[in-house]
């Protein structure tokens, strides 16, 4: 006979979205997060906007299960944040500061990367064949990373967390730095990504791309909701 | 997928991840490993070079050791002569005076001797007769004071004896001519016997034989010096390790991708690298010569002095605080470990409560058996890495509570 917790988990296993709930995080006496709730359907993607330093890094990091939480539920898929092995194996995190090793090429990195990821030899073949054809990578597979622009850093970054085909992936801040054509390269992937059913949070601080790519947006002010979630007509979403 | 298939798909992942993290340090290391090969592998022909001269087995006395002292005896007794012998038997003594008391003092204040010995007027007899007798004075060199505390103590100890002595035998002679003997004969005989006595008991050397002052080779000790400092250096390398990537994006993603435990495990391994590097030629060359005997028991020695150093590190590395000031700690924690292992000075010059804290310090039992060991060029036994153990299983439980990075 299941347990009253787990019928519930099965529920929410259904509807397939994330839910954030109660929400708080403090730094000592600072609230960098303050009863924050929210939910986001699977296949869409969620803007999180705010100034610098109200939360939403910190919310990112929570939810990618490398910072703690002091209270708060958190759903994805019937899984709870808690089951941390379970929760990892779903998302992919891309952080705000590039996060690669600046002493390897593009192609070392990836493999790198892939095989921590726990892709076999032939895995790791396979997604470095994919990545010779990729818009994002394929022109600078044998650069440095040291010498790539922001731009192509951040999209090799993005690529990294890619890896294992997320459900839940997790953007903090993935236009900074970016030209462009590679703004404009990212954008694409992520509206592909949607089109496919994968559910994307994208913190950023930059209210216009947010506006054009999101369907939900949230404001962090001090670490609370400072408005209900603006919702995006289809046609601003480009 | 269940959890628990999960969980054995993330265990799976961590073994090629470890490996990865591993590679990549190393290969970050390329060059400077390189050059440390050459540099050791230089540095271990020149041991093997050494080990094929011939070895004088009485171990040299280092110039800094060598001290002087001043007997004053106030009648010239049988009993001065038996002190200034077997002073004079010591390596460490490299003369001893006969003077009175004012010479000996200008000797002591001029800095030429360590230590006078004052036998007072009227010593002897009155231990003869057993009465009361005058105290055995001993003057130090003030500016001398660690060297002439630990003589301070050997004295004391040999004075115990000879008190212990003197009362029991001296005692029982009086109270045999009290009680009506030959005076003289029973005076004769036990004299003769009191003095062998003491003579055997001088000779027996009890009191100095369980200290390192009395047989320093300097040779040897750099040379174990030089294997414990050896083997402490690639921890440092994993405190740096964990200080670069502390708290950073790029440790973010990889727990997040593999968890904690490959991390650490990489940097553990680098280290070993390392340290396999530094130490295997070295201790290779000394085993040819015949200086090491025991090549794999010292190179286990050496090892979990590594891995207790590197469990510390890993802790050490995790404390919040800016790398640079993680990095000044981790040195001088180095610096005390080799100081109280009497890497850099002899332990046995510490005051007595520092000798005792330093047998608690992890490098001292290390130092003391690699130093045995190479001055002996005998066999080591298993219970001489059971010392070690005292520092490698707290520093393990130690990492395990909280060099890990959690949630």
């Amino acid at each position: 006979m299941p347990t009253g917790s787990k019928q519930e988990e099965k529920v929410r296993g259904d509807s397939g979205e994330l839910t954030v709930r109660g929400l708080n995080k403090s730094w000592s006496a600072d609230k960098a997060l303050y009863d924050l709730s929210f939910e986001q359907p699977e296949g869409t993607i969620l803007g999180i906007a705010g100034d610098n330093g109200a939360g939403k890094s910190t919310l990112l990091k929570i939810l990618a299960s490398v910072l703690s939480r002091d209270s708060g539920e958190i759903h994805f898929r019937g899984v709870s944040l808690d089951d941390r092995s379970r929760w990892r194996a779903m998302i992919g995190y891309v952080p705000q500061e590039l996060a690669l090793d600046d002493r390897l090429r593009v192609r070392e990195t990836l493999l790198f990367w892939a095989a921590a990821r726990g892709f076999s030899r032939s895995g790791r073949k396979a997604f470095l064949e994919m990545a010779a054809t990729d818009t994002l990578v394929s022109g600078f597979l044998e650069k440095p990373i040291r010498e790539c622009s922001g731009g192509m850093a951040r999209r090799v970054s993005l690529i990294v967390g890619l890896l294992g085909g997320p459900f839940l992936l997790l953007l903090d801040e993935p236009f900074a730095g970016a030209d462009g054509d590679s703004r404009e390269l990212i954008k694409g992937r992520l509206n592909l990504l949607r089109s496919r059913g994968r559910t994307i949070l994208v913190a950023s601080h930059e209210e216009e791309i947010l506006t054009s790519l999101c369907n939900k947006v949230l404001t962090l002010r001090d670490g609370a909701l400072s408005t209900e979630p603006v919702e995006i007509a289809e046609g601003f979403m480009r | 997928m269940t959890s628990r298939q999960d969980k054995r798909a993330i265990r799976q992942k961590k073994g090629p991840a470890l490996w990865l993290i591993f590679r990549q340090d190393l290969g970050a290391a390329r060059t400077a490993l390189l050059i440390t090969a050459a540099a050791i592998l230089l540095l271990s022909l020149a041991l093997s070079r050494l080990a094929r001269l011939p070895v004088d087995q009485e171990a040299e006395t280092p110039p800094e050791l060598l001290m002087a002292a001043s007997m004053v005896d106030e009648d010239q007794t049988i009993l001065g002569d038996m002190f200034t012998r077997y002073f004079e038997d010591i390596r460490f003594i490299q003369a001893v005076y006969l003077d009175t008391l004012p010479r000996a003092m200008e000797r002591l204040k001029a800095g030429q001797i360590m230590v006078a010995i004052h036998l007072p007027a009227g010593f002897m007899s009155e231990s003869v007769t057993g009465t009361p007798k005058q105290p055995v004075e001993l003057w130090f060199n003030p500016k001398m004071q660690p060297e002439a505390f630990q003589v301070g103590v050997l004295m004391d100890q040999h004075a115990v004896a000879f008190d212990y002595l003197y009362s029991s035998i001296f005692g029982f002679q009086k109270l045999y001519v009290d009680l009506g003997g030959d005076e003289d004969q029973s005076w004769e005989k036990a004299t003769a016997h009191t003095l062998n006595v003491v003579m055997t008991y001088l000779d027996r050397n009890r009191f100095t034989a369980d200290t390192d002052l009395f047989k320093v080779n300097v040779l040897v000790h750099a040379l174990s010096g030089l294997l414990v400092i050896l083997s402490l250096l690639p921890a440092m390398g994993v405190l740096a390790a964990t200080t670069r990537t502390r708290g950073t994006a790029y440790e973010d993603r990889l727990l997040m991708t593999c968890g904690y435990g490959p991390l650490m495990t990489a940097r553990l391994l680098a280290g070993l690298v390392w340290w396999v590097l530094l130490l295997v030629p070295l201790l290779l060359a000394l085993h040819t010569g015949g200086i090491a005997v025991s090549l794999f028991k010292m190179a286990l020695l050496l090892l979990s002095l590594y891995l207790t150093a590197a469990f510390v590190m890993l802790t050490l590395g995790r404390i919040k605080a800016p790398g640079i000031t993680l990095f000044q700690l981790g040195w001088l924690l180095v610096l005390f470990l080799l100081v109280m292992g009497g890497v850099l000075y002899p332990v046995s010059l510490f005051p007595v409560w520092l000798i005792r804290t330093a047998r608690h310090t992890p490098v001292y039992p290390v130092m003391q058996t690699v130093y045995q060991a190479l001055f002996d060029h005998a066999p080591m036994a298993v219970a001489d890495l059971v010392p070690v153990l005292r520092s490698l299983v707290p520093a393990f439980i130690l990492v395990l509570l909280l060099g890990r990075r959690r949630l």
